[in-house]
């Protein structure tokens, strides 16, 4: 054939040139380029919304960390990285937020699994519980807060009355209150994301271990539990994020004594007026929160992290 | 462990409210037999797998194996394999952990683990796939993963819920021959829930033909097929249609005609039906011989060529529409008959059979 092949390539040649172009070639190829524009143009309002409230703003932050008296300089970073008492506020927000997420999950995870398990209509009034508290404003619900743990609120006398405790501010103005109050606002950014992970379990998965003879408490941790990863991560990764960054039950449950990065950006702009400094700290909680996203993406995959796969 | 004794379920009762899923079920399974609970949905057939397996708790009744009870032991003790229609694999496992996984909770030796894992693979021709994950499986290679699971253990009785009803129709036909295969290689008591007759008759040693919660047959395929019992079992399967009769023992008079019958569930002098399946059904000339035979007087209708076979309309004296398969071969049609021209429906004594008309 391949000899044959290269003794007919002139015929070949005659045979392409007398073929007539492909029908409709031009018109078709206008018509996708027209399609493209048009996809590109229905995407410009959400891309201009995007650099408006986010990219120029994101940029002006990190142009502002970058500038003292005028001119370019590292000196508010210099001053995170090296001065006592912001590594002392650093070290004390990843604490708190670290503590607050490990009992979300303690608390938050019978719950879902629970509310995951009830028939639709229970399933309906215990997850309106859940979000009830979550429509009420956070700073009614930490005003609320400082009445309950406050020393005239019912739980401190109570632990006064039958002796475990003599200090009327256990549970307020610290890092305990602080905690609780957090905790508290930030549950159901837990149980939800889990409660739609858990609600798409496959309870066969469950009767097929239960059949090759897995008793009931090897089955949930071999199989349920490995199972809930992906929605315990992004639980996990909603509260400490918005943890790291929480500004006004801090503010009123630790009193003043408990300061996290974002009072210290607040006192920095109100009592200093140094946006400078502010804005470094802004930065340092972006790359932060940026970190842990990624770190959660490599762990369980980004698809199951952003809701975009199962 | 395989069971060397029969496993005797008896008078399971399960109901819904006001729906009763199960009347008083009572049936023997051989060991080593591959039974099918066969049935329309709704007809109790999984509610009893399920009863079977554990996860559904009945009324009352009593399931013995090796004289051991199995009704009131929690399902993870019965050492029953299931396989699921929609596979209910371990989605975070490969293929080898999750044939693995029964073989946790029974103690053998590392060796012994290993061999009884490659065996299952071997068994439904998964040798290579060990290391593969869930997701990268196909839907008849899931569903021989979940059968490897289900055996890897040699449990006394396989469970399978309509395992192959989630396969395209050439899939579905290569794995009910797969299935048989395995269970003629390893002989396991086998307990398989369908609602398509085609499959239940294809694999089963004996069908169960259940209906509103009763079973209405047990019987071999062949016994289901040809001796029906009841109208529900003749109608469920196959392609029936009936005659109105009166049955009068070993005769039925039909129409004008006295039919001789080969079986028939009717009491003397009710009425009956005839059962009429287009296969054993064909038309004879009217000056034809009929020795043997069954016939009555049709009127050729119409005919329709479906490819392998012609489906032949012929009218009969009271206007009832019959329909019988001609295969196509040069022969047959040559002498197809013309729309219009007086025949005769016939079908041979032998085939022939009443049961009674429902009330």
């Amino acid at each position: 054939m391949s000899t044959a092949g290269s003794l007919i390539p002139p015929r070949t040649q005659q045979h392409q040139a007398a073929e007539p172009a492909a029908p409709n070639a031009v018109a078709l190829a206008r018509q996708g380029r027209r399609d493209r524009l048009l996809v590109l143009s229905l995407l410009l309002p959400a891309g201009a919304l995007l650099l408006a409230l986010l990219i120029i703003p994101v940029g002006w932050l990190f142009y502002l960390s970058l500038i003292e008296g005028g001119e370019y300089s590292l000196v508010h970073y210099e001053r995170i990285w090296t001065m006592r008492s912001y590594q002392n506020i650093l070290w004390t927000t990843v604490k708190i937020s670290v503590i607050v997420t490990v009992i979300c999950a303690v608390v938050g995870y019978p719950t879902a699994y629970l509310l995951a398990q009830l028939p639709g209509p229970l399933a309906a009034v215990g997850l309106a519980m859940v979000m009830i508290p979550f429509w009420i404003s956070i700073l009614v619900r930490t005003y609320a807060w400082l009445i309950l743990l406050g020393a005239r609120g019912p739980i401190v006398p109570f632990l006064q009355q039958v002796g475990l405790t003599d200090n009327p501010f256990l549970l307020l103005y610290n890092e305990t209150g602080t905690i609780i109050g957090m905790v508290h606002v930030m549950l159901p950014f837990f149980i939800l994301p889990l409660y739609a992970n858990l609600r798409s379990f496959d309870w066969n998965l469950m009767h097929a271990a239960a059949s090759m003879g897995a008793p009931p408490t090897s089955a949930f941790f071999r199989v349920f539990l490995p199972m809930s990863l992906a929605g315990i991560w992004a639980g996990v990764v909603l509260v400490f994020v918005q943890s790291i960054g929480f500004y006004v039950t801090p503010a009123l449950l630790g009193g003043g004594r408990v300061t996290m990065v974002s009072m210290k950006i607040a006192s920095n702009i109100q009592e200093y007026f140094d946006w400078g400094a502010a804005s470094a700290l802004g930065v340092v909680l972006l790359l932060i929160a940026s970190s842990i996203l990624i770190l959660a993406a490599r762990l369980i995959g980004g698809g199951q992290l952003w809701g975009t796969t199962r | 462990m395989k069971t060397t004794r029969p496993i005797e379920i008896r008078q399971i009762r399960k109901s819904y409210g006001e729906f009763v899923a199960l009347s008083d079920v009572s049936l023997t399974i051989q060991p080593g037999e591959f039974i099918t609970f066969l049935g329309p949905s709704g007809s109790g057939k999984s509610t009893l797998l399920m009863i079977i397996a554990g996860f559904t708790r009945p009324e009352t009744g009593s399931i013995l194996v090796e004289s051991q009870e199995l009704v009131t032991m929690p399902p993870h003790k019965r050492d029953i394999g299931l396989v699921f229609q929609n596979y209910a694999l371990f989605p975070h496992m490969s293929v080898e952990q999750n044939v693995a996984f029964p073989l946790r909770y029974r103690s053998m030796g590392r060796a012994e683990k290993r061999e009884r894992i490659s065996r299952a693979l071997e068994i439904v021709r998964l040798e290579d796939f060990g290391a593969r994950s869930i997701d990268a499986l196909s839907g008849g290679q899931k569903q021989r993963v979940a059968l490897a699971r289900a055996l890897v253990f040699d449990p006394a009785i396989l469970l399978m819920d309509e395992p192959l009803s989630a396969l395209d129709k050439k899939l579905r036909d290569y794995m009910q021959i797969e299935l048989k295969r395995i269970h003629r290689e390893i002989g396991m008591t086998t307990v398989y829930v369908t609602h398509d007759q085609h499959e239940a008759l294809t694999m089963s040693d004996r069908i169960a033909v259940l209906n509103h919660g009763r079973i209405m047959q047990i019987g071999t395929p062949k016994e289901i097929y040809e001796r029906p019992v009841n109208h529900f079992v003749a109608d469920f399967i196959g392609d029936t249609q009936f005659l109105p009769a009166e049955v009068d023992g070993e005769t039925a008079r039909v129409g004008a005609e006295v039919f001789r019958l080969a079986h028939s569930s009717v009491d003397r002098g009710q009425k009956g039906l005839i059962v009429l399946r287009p296969e054993k059904t064909f038309l004879v000339g009217r000056d034809e011989q009929r020795e043997g035979i069954n016939s009555i007087e049709c009127v050729v209708v119409g005919a329709t060529y479906q490819g392998g076979s012609v489906l032949i309309e012929a009218e009969l004296p009271w206007g009832q529409r019959i329909h019988l398969r001609r295969s196509t071969n040069a022969g047959t049609m040559s002498t197809m008959p013309d729309p219009g021209s007086g025949m005769c429906l016939a079908i041979h004594e032998s085939d022939t059979i009443a049961v009674e008309d429902d009330p």
